[in-house]
């Protein structure tokens, strides 16, 4: 069966085909980076190799003709629509976007010799221009992907490239000048001169961020029109498939008498804070289904064992609710269901003074663990 | 778009062979010496046809009064599947325990023939659970690389470096569906 991600990587492909330069963005914990991931594994080896053989398998047409993983489901459709299908020399390249973050290490620049014994400068090709000569050379496809792009300069980094990523803008198939491919001026990794450059056709851009990201600046419209979009949400499928819990719908018991009563609570309890972080703060501030997913195994049946499982998990909740209502301590009450939630609730928010100023003191456990996570967990749902 | 028939398929039985500088040369027709006379042998030989006979009535399974096992061999080129006629013989009295693959210049897909240098070529035959059978080259140095299956790979890496004359090239057989094999070094 074709999962989310699957289906994800297809429709990704699409637009990286159709529009050449794709910017995923969603809320921490939604998948950005195993997107990124598999699009640039499917991308490298025209398929998807998602499911180990366990008996040899046949594919036909393939370099290795009876491989120890097999494509997965929906390889047609990824035929569909995979960019540059017809070039076989592929590859990725990967940077990720920081403060420090410099035009001559994206596109060329000036940089110091390191050789011992010789002094002066050498010019550094970057990762586009790397990229960008593999895609024009023959057979060649390259796939660029920028993690974090707005945790650096971008619009700085990618400096008088930023019109010619435009499909449009750039060079034919051949490599040929079309009427609206657009120059701009580089320094030339091979002479040091500055000539004139232009991007090639199968150079495909795919950029992630968090837009929730508080530490950095939003990107400029001029920046982000020139990205076909693709959004990733917090998924709840994800989740109840990877519990088995086939619906998260269900009664919640008083006292947790399988594992699965911890896991449906526990998906409940987390739909029930994004619920109130989209209201109060907006939907890039949710936290994704990825916080379940950390460590990669599956979720333990013991009934013990899940709850110190989901405790640990909520960890990452709690601390993400602190950080986006950092400083509001209504907020954060609001969003753990305090105000107007059950009287029993392990959080208590009371009125008190400072300094004869009124203040809000949000009291309760130091730590969710094992013991107080089932409880916790049905008061957030309410 | 791909050929909606090129689906990966479970692997019944695989016949596999060393290809050496004189299997080339029927390749290219070219395994006779004598410039005037025609291009020369293009069979691909199997011995002992004890062994291979019944792996191949089993490959091509339309088999003649003479004993020729009839078939297609089917291979991919630009993302399309093609197919091709495919002949087994059985012995002939002047060497009566080798079969032969005939007519390899025509029914196998040389053009996917792993040039010189790259490693000893491979041969496979791969039979699919669907019964389409499907040549495949390799060399000993992508087996060895990884990616492949490990059952197939351990199997025709360890037929390569078993003991055997130096004057014999490696060929072998695995059959999942009988739980055969065969390997002609010790």
């Amino acid at each position: 069966m074709a999962n989310e991600t699957t289906t994800d990587v297809i429709k990704v492909m699409r637009l990286l085909r159709d529009r050449r330069n794709v910017l995923i963005s969603g809320a921490p914990g939604t998948g950005k980076s195993r997107l990124l991931a598999n699009v640039a594994k499917a991308f490298e080896t025209s398929s998807f190799v998602d499911q180990a053989a366990a008996g040899p398998v046949h594919v036909p047409g393939a370099a290795v003709a009876i491989p120890e993983q097999v494509p997965g489901d929906m390889q047609a459709e990824l035929q569909d629509v995979l960019p540059a299908p017809a070039r076989t020399n592929r590859q990725v390249f990967r940077t990720t976007f920081h403060q420090n973050s410099k035009y001559r290490e994206f596109v060329s620049g000036l940089v110091p010799v390191t050789t011992p014994g010789e002094t002066g400068f050498r010019v550094m090709p970057g990762t586009l221009y790397r990229a960008s000569e593999h895609a024009k050379a023959e057979e060649g496809a390259s796939l660029l992907v920028i993690d974090e792009i707005n945790r650096g300069p971008a619009v700085q980094v990618f400096g008088g490239s930023i019109v010619a990523i435009e499909p449009d803008k750039r060079l034919a198939d051949d490599n040929g000048v079309r009427p609206l491919t657009q120059f701009f001026e580089i320094v030339d990794p091979d002479t040091g001169n500055v000539v004139e450059y232009a991007l090639p056709e199968h150079l495909y851009i795919l950029a992630a961020m968090n837009q929730a990201d508080t530490s950095v600046e939003p990107l400029d419209v001029a920046f982000l029109r020139r990205w076909a979009n693709f959004r990733l949400q917090p998924a709840e499928s994800v989740l109840t498939e990877f519990f088995g819990l086939g619906s998260p719908a269900g009664e919640i018991p008083e006292q947790a008498n399988a594992a699965s009563d911890v896991y449906r609570a526990a998906v409940r309890a987390w739909q029930a804070i994004n619920d109130r972080v989209r209201l109060g703060r907006g939907a890039e501030f949710q936290i994704g289904h990825g916080i379940f997913l950390i460590g990669g195994g599956a979720p333990p049946q013991d009934l013990d064992d899940a709850k110190q499982f989901v405790a640990e998990a909520w960890s990452y909740v709690q601390a993400h609710v602190d950080e986006v209502f950092f400083g509001d301590i209504r907020g954060i009450a609001a969003v753990l269901n305090v105000i107007g939630g059950p009287n029993n609730h392990l959080y208590l928010l009371e009125e008190t003074t400072f300094a004869d100023e009124p203040r809000l003191d949000l009291t309760g456990p130091n730590e969710v663990t094992a013991d107080n996570i089932y409880p916790l967990l049905r008061a957030v749902i309410g | 778009m791909i050929d909606p028939n090129l689906k990966p398929a479970n692997v019944m039985r695989i016949v596999f062979k060393e290809i050496v500088a004189g299997d080339r040369r029927k390749f290219e027709a070219e395994s006779n010496d004598d410039p005037t006379a025609g291009g020369g042998a293009r069979d691909l030989r199997f011995r002992p046809f004890d062994k291979f006979g019944p792996v191949f009535s089993r490959m091509f399974p339309d088999v003649s009064d003479k004993g020729i096992c009839r078939g297609r061999l089917h291979w991919v080129q630009n993302g399309k599947e093609h197919s091709g006629d495919a002949f087994f013989h059985p012995p002939t009295s002047a060497r009566p325990n080798e079969g032969r693959l005939a007519n390899v210049d025509r029914y196998l897909p040389v053009n996917k023939l792993p040039s010189e240098g790259t490693g000893t070529a491979i041969l496979m035959l791969v039979q699919n659970d669907d019964g389409r059978v499907w040549p495949e080259f390799t060399t000993d140095r992508s087996l060895e690389k990884g990616g492949w299956h490990a059952q197939v790979r351990d199997m025709i890496v360890g037929c390569l470096r078993a003991r055997r004359r130096a004057n014999v090239s490696m060929v072998g057989f695995v059959d999942f569906e009988t739980k055969e094999s065969f390997c002609n070094g010790q």
